[in-house]
């Protein structure tokens, strides 16, 4: 939100990268890694097409599966009184997220206002998941005007996705202004890297500028968490172009895209390093000129 | 503490003197500034006076140690304190630096919604996390919705509740939810016991003049008002409300049980001390 806020995420995101990580419910000592590769509409890349690295060190990639796999997906919407301006985002989840499922393919849909709310239970079935959807989001206009606990609603959800295999991704629509949480920002950005969730968020990205005084200023940007959280676990941000405006992009054209970048994802396995416990930074690359690997950034040895 | 059983006693019970059972005692925070507006220290309770109705009733409780503050702090993020972002926030890190280990804090914010933050601690450094992660400026200045959620925050607490608000301006109106008024903040502080502060900021926060409503309902509560000029600190004035909440005398009296509201009066029997403490209170009917 100022400068000294930006500077407070950027040391927890720096925080998370070194301290965090995290282990997918995968195979006993392997490592689940989920990787969109930016460029890539075959579907069909191979093993060797990636370069992992754990802790700067070559990796060997034990396993890889191709898109799509199966994803189970939380859909969690802000709806206090600030989102007025996002639009009604409740029909372009029908439109843009349910209506695009696949076989295999999972989800629940929540929101929080005062109070966080998720559907009781995963569902395959559109009608179901829309229909529980609605509900949850049912919110009196009263709670709408209080607190905004973002970060709860976060840990919330990541606790609903922990136990549940495979891909598991959560896909965010806030405008970042956290209020009235139980839970920090560290912690459930280090949450959300540990699950090994891929967290995608919609939200605002322009910064505010508040003077102050002749030299000092606050730099506003809700967004900035968000962002490094997404980013941290292999997620991403929209809008993406932090170009001055105001308008965001419509809601479903962002939740189409969100869609399009999990079902195309590859899931690698690689052997987990370390004792239990300690944290390996990861990086992965593409061999091919083109390609543009993005995926968690760390995890942490069962 | 020089009575720790009987403040015990008295933190446990609410301030409303609506107690079900055993003796009731109806308890008081007072202010003793000297001529020159200096807190006053190691009065008895043989210095104090407290007549209810204009009847002098027995002091049954007393203490002048530090007793333990439950304060929901209110700071006014509407559009209008953009400038003042980030002295507030650092204002607002010295006033949690200047409480004491068993004081508890509850953080709130006010402008686009009513943010009363779940959490009511002593840990200063979940108190600064939250000062950190959540002042979040926009939107009008719901002040008194904005009291009036403060004082449900703490309504079940025991001991000292204070309410401390810091604001640039008057109140704009309410949020969605709330159809209640200044009337209903008074009505509520008073009957229940909560001592009510405000900072003004820029000395354009409140109505300051003596005699008008908002100062006459801060002072009817025990609390007060301070005045905050641009340039002036901000965080001094945080530290000297905590100061003067720290310095508080406990005084404790038998209420009546006639069902009516009661003006109180405490007096201090030493030349050129004035006690400052809630002005009335609502008797339980018998």
């Amino acid at each position: 939100m100022n400068a000294g806020i930006v500077g407070l995420v950027a040391g927890a995101v720096c925080c998370l990268a070194l301290t965090s990580g995290g282990l997918a419910p995968s195979a006993a000592g392997m490592v689940s890694l989920h990787v969109a590769v930016d460029g890539d509409s075959s579907g069909s890349l191979t093993a060797d097409d990636f370069e992992v690295a754990i802790d700067g060190r070559p990796a060997a990639i034990a396993s890889l599966t191709a898109p799509p796999s199966p994803l189970t997906l939380v859909v969690l919407l802000d709806k206090t009184g600030s989102m007025e301006t996002y639009g009604n985002v409740d029909d372009e989840i029908g439109k843009s997220v349910v209506s695009v499922l696949r076989s295999g393919d999972r989800m629940r849909v929540g929101g929080f206002a005062s109070r966080v709310a998720l559907a009781p239970a995963f569902s395959a079935n559109p009608r179901d998941i829309i229909a529980a959807g609605r509900a949850a989001l049912s919110f009196r206009r009263e709670e709408r005007y209080g607190p905004s606990p973002i970060w709860d609603a976060i840990d919330h959800a990541l606790s609903v996705l922990e136990p549940e295999n495979g891909l598991r991704a959560l896909i965010l629509v806030t405008d970042g202004r956290g209020t009235g949480n139980h839970t920090s920002l560290v912690a459930a950005a280090d949450r959300a890297v540990s699950s090994g969730v891929v967290v995608h968020v919609l939200s605002e990205a322009l910064p505010v500028i508040l003077r102050q005084s002749e030299s000092t200023a606050a730099r506003i940007r809700p967004g900035v968490a968000l962002q490094e959280i997404a980013r941290a676990t292999g997620g991403t941000i929209l809008p993406a172009d932090p170009a001055p405006t105001t308008e965001l992009p419509p809601a479903g054209l962002s939740l189409a895209r969100f869609m399009a970048d999990l079902h195309g994802m590859y899931t690698l396995a690689i052997p987990a390093e370390g004792a239990p416990g300690s944290v390996h930074r990861v990086d992965v690359k593409m061999k091919r000129p083109g390609l543009t690997a993005r995926a968690r950034r760390a995890y942490r040895t069962r | 503490m020089r009575l720790p059983s009987l403040f015990l006693a008295l933190a446990l019970l609410p301030q409303q003197p609506a107690f079900k059972t055993g003796v009731q005692t109806v308890a008081l925070y007072a202010t003793v500034r000297d001529a020159e507006g200096r807190a006053v220290p190691d009065l008895t309770k043989a210095d104090f006076e407290i007549l209810d109705n204009g009847k002098p009733v027995e002091i049954t409780a007393f203490s002048s140690g530090r007793q333990p503050l439950t304060v929901a702090l209110l700071l006014d993020m509407s559009g209008s304190m953009n400038p003042s972002v980030l002295r507030v926030r650092e204002s607002t890190r010295r006033f949690i630096d200047a409480l004491l280990p068993e004081d508890r804090v509850r953080i709130c914010t006010f402008g686009d919604e009513i943010a009363v933050s779940p959490v009511l601690t002593s840990d200063k450094a979940v108190l600064n996390r939250i000062v950190s992660e959540e002042l979040w400026p926009g939107g009008g200045t719901p002040l008194w919705n904005a009291v009036f959620a403060g004082m449900q925050s703490l309504a079940d607490e025991p001991g000292r509740r204070v309410v401390l608000a810091l604001t640039d301006g008057d109140d704009k109106g309410s949020l969605p939810g709330w159809k209640g008024s200044f009337r209903d903040v008074r009505d509520r502080a008073t009957r229940e016991g909560f001592m009510l502060y405000m900072v003004g900021m820029d000395n354009a926060a409140i109505e300051t003049e003596p005699n008008t409503e908002v100062a006459a309902l801060l002072d009817d509560t025990g609390g007060a008002h301070f005045n905050v000029a641009a340039a002036a600190d901000l965080g001094e004035t945080f530290t000297r409300v905590a100061e003067e909440l720290r310095r508080q005398y406990l005084l404790g009296f038998t209420p009546a049980r006639d069902g009516r509201e009661h003006r109180l009066t405490v007096r201090v029997n030493r030349p050129g001390l004035s006690a400052r403490a809630r002005k009335s209170y609502t008797a339980e009917r018998r």
